[in-house]
């Protein structure tokens, strides 16, 4: 997610330009290396060994890191009023997973409800960054 | 924390994209500071004063210490 070029500050579009083509980069290495490891997984007529299967199953954690530099990078660029609302956004988004995935973990274990996946834990902790990073910006506005 | 950045900055008719482009930091920023919904750091308080040929207590003033 990107923030409203024209008011990110004069440095803004290089910045931004440089953010959208990592991102997109890191996303298509994402996609591929995904792909390639359920292939070599599940549509193997080979077993791989337990260590090459961790090995495997740890190599999206590559283009994830890469994605997170990027941000990192991106956040740099920002003034300081901009990388606060980064911040606070963050704060939120880490507050509200945080303690809803605690809760809902409760719920399952005690209550029975359906069980969901660690995986989803950081794509939520983005959705709902995206969120924050709206209303924090209009609280400066 | 009070500024008198909107006065200062219509004084010589700067536009708030003109000043942010001075300051290095975005219009919104300027904007912020100019409606006290956000304090600038130290080191972007000595921007603005160097831009305005000012000392800083002339830009800024603690409110605590307007309303005392």
């Amino acid at each position: 997610m990107t923030c409203e070029t024209d008011d990110l500050g004069p440095k803004a579009k290089q910045a931004t330009r440089a953010y959208v083509r990592s991102m997109a980069i890191a996303a298509v290495i994402y996609i591929a290396v995904v792909f390639g490891a359920v292939t070599l997984i599940r549509h193997m007529p080979f077993h791989l060994p337990q260590w090459a299967v961790i090995i495997v199953a740890l190599t999206p954690v590559i283009p994830a890191l890469m994605m997170l530099r990027t941000y990192m990078t991106y956040l740099r660029s920002m003034d300081e009023l901009h990388r606060r609302i980064q911040t606070e956004a963050w704060l939120v988004s880490a507050g509200a997973v945080g303690v809803g995935s605690f809760t809902y973990s409760f719920l399952e274990e005690w209550a029975h409800f359906p069980r969901i996946d660690l995986v989803w834990i950081f794509p939520a902790l983005i959705f709902v960054w995206g969120l924050a990073t709206y209303y924090v910006r209009r609280r400066y506005k | 924390m009070k500024n008198r950045l909107k006065v200062l900055r219509a004084e010589r008719n700067w536009s708030q994209a003109e000043l942010a482009d001075q300051l290095e930091v975005s219009r919104q920023s300027v904007n912020a500071i100019e409606t006290g919904k956000y304090d600038p750091s130290l080191p972007l308080a000595f921007r603005i004063a160097r831009v305005f040929a000012m000392p800083i207590e002339q830009i800024f003033s603690d409110e605590a210490e307007v309303s005392a």
